[in-house]
């Protein structure tokens, strides 16, 4: 389970102003539980992924993971217990080493590191296993560098190097903004099955509405740091992306009409 | 020029090759730019030689002074980590700072080991007195920390130090303190530099507190130099591809001077060198004379697959789309 209290973060913006770009968040996840975020540019979505895996340390609040206050801890701490797959394909993984040596480097995840061999006979038997599932024919080349996979290829491998060791939790940022259509339709098929089968806590970040109602069992809307909508149960089973696609008018229409307040 | 001139440069290849394998270890695998090497590596000869004076014994002294070199590595590494200050400057105060450090160490700017044992005649004494016994343990050094380093590479942690050069935020994100990586990188880089430092003192007779200038423009020519020459795809081949630098980039020196180049000319042709070698891809991209396909070559493709690139792509994709 992932509680945030009262999660604030701020950035400097030049001439001794600041950005509120996570505005005193109040968030539970419960365990298992699958969670899309969505929101428009700005929203907030990618620092709050941020704030959670422990790339920004928030300025005010409190994060908690399983009954752990990990708030202070440091990113690379947090990574025992979280799973990342980035927005860009070429950020999950190492491009100048091999398949095997950055599964292995997964397969470590969070634990302590030693000098006996990274990639073992036994390791690439069981990388073999979770690669053959894919259909991508992988797990013939454990070989190859990954800088010389496409870039559904390279996302699918972040995405097995993200939850192989099933962390308690599993956060995705647009993992699949950056592949066509039908690359992004199979990275997402391995997201369910793989987020399904294990029972894998997840926040997914997505500007596909469709699949923000649809994937997963609760939905979130960010606007402006904060958490403006929250939708699960029936409330949600009903949405349409219509009704969706109205709530963002509505939220912005608020803003408008500020705007015009500011003007006056 | 003489056969014997001709294994000296052989010899102090293979010395200089260790001094490659650090500097590969920073430049190549951390991708950082360390010039902490021009400090490490008189500060290896200047500890060595000033132990060996004072009475410890050669290996001794050999081994201090690549803990030495960890050290100043350190250094750096802590300065650019903690201290955020940008990678280059932190290793060019460290080599600055070193500098002073190197004089304190000998308490004057050379040491002389003439009639001193060494680690040469150390080894005569025990009975290993052979025409090529420099060439021998130059030879052993080299090939042991080339496959130290390779075995090193494929542990956990060496993986985890790979992937902090090739991609920091993936592998923290795995769970791996990067600052430690890189710190751990440069200490080790700049111990076997020193190691170097302190063998050179050994074989040349003296330690120079000017003897690291351009060490660092020696290491890169050599790794730049053996990677244009061995494809580095695997560790094994970079390896072997700086050390092979190292002694081709001596040979190079040695026909310069053959060929009548001043020594005080040489620092001019090696920057020459390393700057055609890293501007290589850039020139070739600007200076290519090849201006894409023409249109007979266009269609002898296009009728070398009668389905078309087109359609044969998009009958993979299926299988190997992503
Ligand atoms: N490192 C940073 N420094 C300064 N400002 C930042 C930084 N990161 C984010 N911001 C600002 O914080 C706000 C929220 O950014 P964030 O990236 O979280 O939005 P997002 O919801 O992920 O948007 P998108 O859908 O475009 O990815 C933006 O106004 C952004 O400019
Ligand atoms: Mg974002």
């Amino acid at each position: 389970m992932l509680v945030l209290e009262k999660v604030t973060k701020t950035f400097p913006v030049g001439g001794g102003s600041v950005k509120v770009a996570v505005n005193r968040v109040d968030l539970t996840i419960e365990k298992g539980q699958f969670v899309t975020v969505i929101g428009s540019n700005g929203a907030g979505k990618s620092t709050l992924l941020n704030l959670i895996a422990g790339r920004y340390l928030p300025d005010r609040g409190r994060i908690v993971l399983d009954g752990v206050d990990i708030t202070r801890w440091s990113e690379h701490r947090r990574a025992r217990f979280i799973g990342r797959v980035f927005q860009d394909p070429l950020q999950g993984t190492a491009a100048s080493m091999t398949i095997e040596e950055n599964l292995s480097m997964a397969e470590r995840r969070g634990q302590r590191r030693t000098l006996a061999r990274g990639v073992t006979r036994s390791g690439r038997s069981r990388y073999r296993e979770l690669l053959a599932p894919l259909g991508l024919g992988l797990e013939s080349r454990l070989q190859s560098e990954v800088g010389l996979l496409s870039g559904g290829q390279r996302q699918s491998l972040s995405l097995i190097m993200a939850t192989m060791t099933r962390p308690s939790l599993l956060l995705l940022d647009e993992h699949t903004a950056a592949l066509d259509p039908k690359t992004a339709k199979q990275v997402l098929d391995l997201t369910t099955r793989i987020v399904g089968e294990y029972g894998l806590t997840t926040l997914m970040v997505t500007h596909n509405l469709e699949h923000a109602l649809r994937i997963g069992d609760r939905t979130i809307m960010m606007h402006e740091g904060g958490v403006v909508l929250d939708l699960s149960g029936p409330e949600r089973t009903r949405m349409t992306v219509q009704d969706l696609l109205q709530e963002f008018t509505r939220v912005r229409g608020a803003d408008l009409l500020d705007d015009r307040l500011l003007l006056t | 020029m003489s056969w014997f001139a001709l294994s000296g440069s052989i010899e102090q290849g293979l010395a200089y090759g260790v001094l490659a394998l650090g500097v590969y270890l920073t430049f190549r695998v951390l991708q950082f730019a360390d010039l902490t090497v021009d400090g490490s590596f008189p500060l290896g000869a200047a500890v060595a030689a000033t132990l060996i004076v004072s009475g410890t014994s050669p290996i001794v002294a050999i081994l201090v002074a690549f803990f030495a070199g960890m050290l100043a590595g350190a250094v750096t590494g802590l300065m650019h980590t903690k201290m955020r200050i940008a990678g280059l400057l932190a290793s060019i105060l460290t080599m600055t700072a070193l500098y002073s450090v190197n004089l304190r160490i000998m308490g004057r700017p050379n040491v002389p080991l003439l009639r001193q044992p060494t680690l040469f005649t150390n080894l005569s004494d025990w009975g290993f007195n052979h025409p090529l016994q420099a060439l021998i343990v130059f030879g052993v050094l080299v090939v042991v920390v080339k496959l130290g380093i390779d075995w090193f590479l494929s542990t956990e942690i060496g993986l985890a130090m790979r992937a902090t050069g090739d991609n920091p935020a993936m592998i923290r994100s795995l769970g791996v303190d990067t600052d430690g990586m890189i710190v751990l990188g440069l200490a080790f880089s700049n111990g076997l530099v020193a190691l170097a430092g302190a063998m050179m003192a050994q074989y040349q007779g003296y330690a120079d507190v000017g003897m690291g200038l351009g060490t660092i423009i020696t290491g890169l020519a050599s790794v730049i130099l053996g990677h244009a020459l061995i494809r580095p795809s695997t560790v094994f081949r970079a390896t072997l591809g700086a050390v092979i630098g190292a002694v081709l980039y001596r040979l190079a020196i040695y026909f310069a001077l053959g060929a009548g180049f001043a020594p005080t000319d040489l620092r001019i042709v090696t920057a020459a060198i390393v700057v055609l070698a890293l501007a290589g891809p850039a020139l070739k991209e600007r200076f290519s004379s090849r201006k894409g396909p023409t249109d007979q070559e266009l269609d002898a493709l296009t009728q070398a697959s009668p389905s078309g690139t087109v359609s044969g792509s998009a009958a993979t994709a299926g299988k190997e789309g992503m």
